[in-house]
């Protein structure tokens, strides 16, 4: 921008060097020519800068920290104008952690589209929300930039390392029986129980109702399995917090790969809420790191031992962290 | 070993489709169009402007096709070239006759600029259409070859700046000589080089999306040079005040920096002082380089007065020619016969048959002329400078208007025939007019100026409405003290005459001596008895008082002011008036004011004139002529401000004038006779260095040109009370000439001009040289630098790298075995150089450089920075 200034200030002095040595009518229009030229680069650039538009997308929805991760910024114009040269600024916001990090990048758009690669911060785990803060573009001769119109924001997972471990003892949660089995269906075994408005009307004990002079429903029952629990505090620094998911993570991933279904518990910093889930799979996993990156983690908070007084359990921790609860695996 | 240069990889340029070639073709036409249109307008070529129309047409359309072809393109370039060289081959001759052609309108046109440039003319007489179809034929043929350059700039190259100095090439040398081409082709033209300026920055990039952008920037771009056209001055010259300021400033700088020896004759920018059509009055003071301005060859000594230009319209900050609708007017009037005293030559030429009348005594007058030869050597503006008087038109000038004698082109010397005696003749016919202006047979003999007189009045008298009050009230004041009563205007002082007549007269006795009872002071008209100051008709008052008190005070304010005067004694007395007025405005300036010729410019708002006689009571002739100018209009004197040179003829008849004679002066309307001049400024002598005739100062208030007789004061007709102003007041104060002004500064440029000290100028030289060295290492090292890190062609970067690694060895560097390897690689390897191997000869070149400047002895390391810097 500066450069393309200094040349047009270079013609402007030309111009004006021939508008006073010069006395013929020709200088005249010359030298006005040249004044005009930011408001004639202006006009050839608007109706491309007016109906072109720049989105922001991830590049990627999940890395792992530690990768690179970025975000995309794709330039177009219906008319197929070229846009120049773009200036953007990109904010990214790690929700987990709150850090925030503005990146600025310029790039030149040409008039079939065109994308730029924007990196953002990988280096601690969370979700990080991308907002495309500025979007300029340069009119046709590079002197001014003028608004763009921008659309939306853009999400990103930063997941912990998932390494998996060697597994430590883990408690099981639960002791083995039978529980009812949620949504019902066809089952072996099953209770009677009275009949509740909604149950479907093939699960009625007819016979049973006879009996009892009343409606009596079948429930399906289904065995319950040793389910190992983990929990964590999700507070800390980012550092602490990242190792803390680390480990989590390579647990979690250690248990599955063992086809063992598990638990993730934790309780919310502020409130002191639990929060569990139940990891069965690699969605169910996916899902459980979401919920837990997508929420603010103080440096400070209520621990999930405090509030849940869990016997049954293993609580993560990082190695030489100060705190309370199981054993590091 | 030797690398070659490495080799520039190609880019293929992108196919732009059908959008891309129709933009190409309709750009390529107008530039063609407009370079071709604007070429054969500056330099007056007659040629076929719908054939060059076509031909521009057929020609971008099959360039553009040319450079589009996917395959072949180069076979059919070359094919091209071949129908073309053919062409040549059998239309040699009369290419040549067209080429001669063009070759003379060209070198006329700069001829007619340049001084020392001979116009020529072809040798060979051939019909005019024959000629014009030669010429169209000879750019036929060169315009295929420019087109094919020009479709290979726009269609491949995409590069604004080549196509703008092609196009620019061919009409270069006319602007040079500041003739510039006809207004819509160098629009046309304009609007081209906008448009790729404007798509420049795209076309760099994304050749495709330029290609959508160009008919956008093309619209814009012709919008916008229609409206410049519409709206600013498209014919002759026209610069505004601040750049007309900005010119002054600059050249008087540049002036007394004294860098005379840099300029040239040819400099037609740089103009010392002289006459120009424009005169702009807030300038820091004349600028003056001690350069010839004219060469005189005459045969009379003496001083003379050489006309450049008038100037009829004053704006507070400068003077400026008539407007347009006047100068059309003007035209009107000679185009109706009528041949107005337009400029004094035409006026004088008709004083030969003149038979001056003195009363009752009638003489042939003898009308001796004299030659000048008045050669322009670097004086500004395109006018002859002449002396007054002339006998007939000089050859190789046209009169421009009524301002000046426009010289025209290639004729830089003129013989001018002129009356030497002038002076008197018109003080004669000045008599003959006030005494017997009512007509006559001898008047008849004159041509009838009326329409033209009448134009003088309307246009000659204009002064600023602000002005004119303060005007009024300095004229009112000088009349004042000089006649003991104060009038501004010719009525005013004719009512004063003809009451101070009838008192002197006694008319008011001699009518009512009857019945003038002087017991009861009253008079009686017939029977009747009358009131005192009754007024009585035909000039005749009756005053208050005793006879024995009118014969000692004279008319009173209130007499002069009931005192009927008639159109007849109106124009009586005009004559006497200008010639009253003239020596009253004259006189007064001198007595106010006080030359100085480093009069700083008024400050902003302040009007030159009013700051001048009211405020700073100093300045030059140029306050002078503008001061008196507008109060002779003021005073009802048709009045303009004329420029031009003072000369001392020596009576070797030969003499240069330099342009510190550059002078400025009025000249007033006289019915009947024409425009004479009037010198203003007091103690004038005319050339400032004194170096031809060594006068003394002198007062002259008489009309100019001191080589010819001394004419008589003018006649007062009436008897006035007060002694009429003579033509030298007593009471002048001399004021210091342009001599003593200039005797008082070193080196004689006058008071406000310096000189540089020699060494000062050596020390600027070398300032200016280290500067240049410095941004030319600057810009060396910023070159080198971007070639040595070339990440889009790392071979071609490894080569340079290696280039600059065998150039130090000149300061004891040691080749690379390594480096070697990368460079053959790079050169004759099928594979790209890697980035890491890019670094790694990078690194290679670093510490050789850190090598060998640690090697060097210490005094050769400062020139070893200073050409490598930081790698």
């Amino acid at each position: 921008m500066m450069g393309r200034w200094l040349c047009y200030l270079l013609a402007l002095v030309g111009a004006l060097a021939f508008r006073v040595a010069y006395t013929g009518w020709l200088a005249g229009v010359v030298f006005a020519l040249v004044l005009c030229f930011p408001l004639m680069g202006l006009a050839a650039a608007l109706p491309g800068v007016l109906t072109g538009r720049l989105v922001l997308t991830a590049a990627e929805p999940r890395k792992e920290r530690g990768q690179s991760a970025g975000w995309i910024v794709a330039g177009e114009s219906p008319l197929g104008l070229p846009l120049g040269r773009i200036k953007v600024t990109v904010r990214t916001q790690n929700v987990l952690t709150g850090q925030e990090k503005k990146k600025k990048q310029t790039w030149f758009c040409p008039g079939e589209g065109g994308k730029v690669y924007i990196p953002a911060p990988s280096d601690h785990c969370g979700l990080l929300e991308g907002k495309l803060i500025h979007a300029w573009a340069a009119d046709s001769l590079g002197l001014f930039w003028l608004p763009l119109r921008r659309k939306g924001t853009a999400r990103q997972w930063i997941f912990p390392l998932s390494q998996s471990r060697d597994l430590p003892p883990i408690p099981q949660e639960e002791a083995p029986g039978l529980r009812p089995r949620p949504g019902g269906g066809p089952g072996e075994d099953y209770d009677p129980r009275q009949y509740r408005p909604g149950d479907p009307l093939s699960s009625i004990h007819w016979k049973l109702s006879a009996k009892r002079d009343e409606l009596v429903t079948r429930e399906t029952l289904e065995t319950v399995r040793t389910l190992p629990l983990l929990s964590f505090d999700c507070f800390g620094d980012p550092d602490t917090l990242d190792q803390t998911l680390d480990l989590l993570s390579g647990v979690s991933t250690a248990l599955l790969g063992e086809n063992r279904p598990h638990a993730v518990t934790w309780a919310d910093p502020v409130t002191g809420e639990l929060r569990r889930f139940s990891v069965d799979g690699e969605g169910q996993q996916i899902l459980c790191l979401e919920a837990i990156l997508s929420r603010n983690a103080p440096l400070n908070g209520r621990s999930v031992l405090d509030e849940a007084h869990l016997d049954h359990t293993l609580h993560l921790k990082p190695v030489g962290s100060p705190g309370v609860g199981g054993d590091p695996p | 070993m030797k690398l070659r240069k490495p080799h520039r990889s190609r880019s293929v340029p992108v196919s732009r489709g059908f959008m891309g070639g129709l933009t190409d073709v309709a750009l390529l036409f107008l530039c063609l169009v407009a370079t071709l249109l604007s070429t054969v307008s500056a330099y007056h070529i007659e040629t076929r402007e719908h054939v060059l129309l076509a031909l521009s047409g057929i020609l971008a359309v099959l360039m553009v096709l040319l450079m589009n072809l996917p395959r072949f393109r180069r076979l059919c370039v070359l094919l091209l070239l071949c129908i073309w060289g053919y062409g040549l081959w059998r239309l040699w001759e009369p290419l040549v006759w067209g080429g001669t052609r063009i070759q003379c309108d060209v070198v006329n046109t700069i001829a007619a600029k340049l001084p020392n440039v001979t116009p020529i003319m072809p040798v060979m007489e051939l019909p005019k259409e024959t000629w014009f179809w030669l010429t169209t034929l000879w750019i036929v043929m060169v315009g295929v070859i420019f087109a094919l350059v020009l479709a290979y700039l726009i269609c491949r190259v995409g590069a604004a700046l080549p196509v703008i100095l092609l196009t620019l090439l061919p009409i270069l040398p006319a602007l040079c000589v500041t003739e510039a081409p006809q207004a819509y082709p160098a629009a046309l033209l304009l609007a081209v080089w906008s448009t790729l300026v404007l798509t420049s920055l795209a076309e760099k990039r994304d050749r495709k999306g330029a290609a959508c952008l160009r008919p956008m920037a093309l619209g814009v771009s012709l919008i916008t040079a229609a409206l410049l056209l519409q709206n600013l001055p498209i014919q002759g010259t026209s610069q505004p005040l601040w750049a007309a300021d900005l010119r002054e400033g600059v050249i008087g700088g540049v002036s007394r920096m004294d860098l005379s020896a840099m300029v040239t004759r040819w400099g037609g920018f740089w103009t010392g002082s002289g006459s120009t059509e424009y005169v702009n009055l807030s300038g820091s003071g004349p600028s003056r380089t001690g350069r010839v301005a004219l060469r005189l060859e005459c045969s009379r000594p003496g001083k003379y007065y050489l006309r450049g230009y008038s100037a009829d319209v004053y704006t507070s900050r400068r003077w400026e020619p008539l407007g347009r609708e006047a100068q059309e007017e003007l035209e009107a009037i000679r185009a109706a016969g009528v041949e107005p005293l337009l400029l004094l030559g035409e006026g004088a030429s008709q004083l030969k048959s003149y038979r001056s009348i003195l009363k009752d005594r009638v003489v042939e007058a003898r009308a001796v002329t004299d030659t000048m030869t008045v050669e322009n050597v670097s004086a500004p503006g395109g006018c002859v400078y002449y002396p007054y008087a002339l006998a007939a038109l000089p050859e190789g000038a046209a009169f421009g208007g009524d301002s000046h004698l426009e010289r025209e082109g290639g004729v830089w010397a003129h013989e001018i025939s002129f009356y030497s005696g002038w002076e008197r003749d018109i003080h004669y016919r000045g008599s003959y007019y006030s005494y017997y202006s009512d007509g006559g047979g001898y008047y008849e003999s004159f041509s009838d100026d009326s329409a033209y007189r009448d134009f003088v009045y309307a246009h000659q008298l204009q002064v600023p409405e602000n002005l004119r009050p303060i005007l009024e009230d300095w004229l009112r004041q000088a009349t004042g003290e000089a006649l003991g009563y104060s009038f501004s205007t010719l009525e005013d002082c004719v009512r004063y005459v003809v009451a101070y007549e009838n008192w002197q007269e006694g008319r008011w006795q001699a009518w009512a001596s009857g019945v003038w009872d002087q017991d009861e002071y009253s008079f009686y008209y017939g029977e009747a008895g009358l009131e005192e100051n009754t007024q009585l008709g035909d000039g005749v008052i009756l005053r208050e008082g005793t006879p024995a008190e009118w014969y000692t005070s004279g008319p009173s304010p209130e007499e002069i002011e009931a005192t009927v005067v008639t159109q007849g004694e109106l124009e009586a007395y005009r004559s006497t008036y200008v010639s009253l007025m003239l020596d009253l405005v004259v006189n007064r300036l001198a007595e106010t004011t006080s030359y100085d010729l480093g009069a700083s410019a008024p400050p902003a708002g302040e009007d030159y004139v009013d700051w001048f006689l009211n405020h700073s009571r100093r300045g030059y002739c140029m306050h002078y002529a503008s001061a008196a100018a507008l109060l002779l209009r003021a005073a009802g004197i048709p009045a303009r401000y004329v420029s031009g040179y003072v000369a001392d003829v020596p009576h070797s008849g030969k003499t240069e004038v330099t342009d510190y004679a550059a002078h400025a002066w009025v000249e007033y309307y006289r019915d009947g006779v024409g425009w004479i001049p009037q010198e203003a400024t007091p103690g004038y002598q005319g050339n400032a260095m004194g170096d031809a005739l060594g006068e003394s100062p002198t007062q002259s208030t008489e009309p100019l040109q001191s080589a010819a007789p001394t004419p008589s004061p003018t006649p007062v007709p009436t008897a006035a009370p007060t002694p009429t102003p003579s033509a030298t007041p007593e009471g002048v104060t001399p004021t210091p000439s342009p001599t003593s002004q200039a005797g008082n500064s070193p080196g004689g440029q006058g008071g406000g001009e310096w000189k540089i000290p020699s060494e000062m100028k050596y020390f600027l030289t070398a300032l200016f040289a280290l500067l240049c060295l410095l941004l030319g290492r600057y810009m060396g090292l910023k070159r080198r630098g971007r070639r040595l890190r070339n990440e889009a062609n790392r071979n071609a970067a490894v080569c340079w790298i290696y280039s600059c690694h065998r150039s130090l060895k000149y300061w004891g560097g040691r080749e690379s075995a390594e480096l070697t390897a990368l460079a053959e690689k790079a050169k004759f390897s099928q594979h790209t150089i890697t980035q890491a191997e890019h670094a790694q000869a990078l690194a290679l070149l670093t510490d050789e450089v850190k090598r060998v400047k640690t090697a060097l002895p210490q005094w050769k390391r400062p020139f070893f920075q200073l050409l490598w810097g930081q790698i």
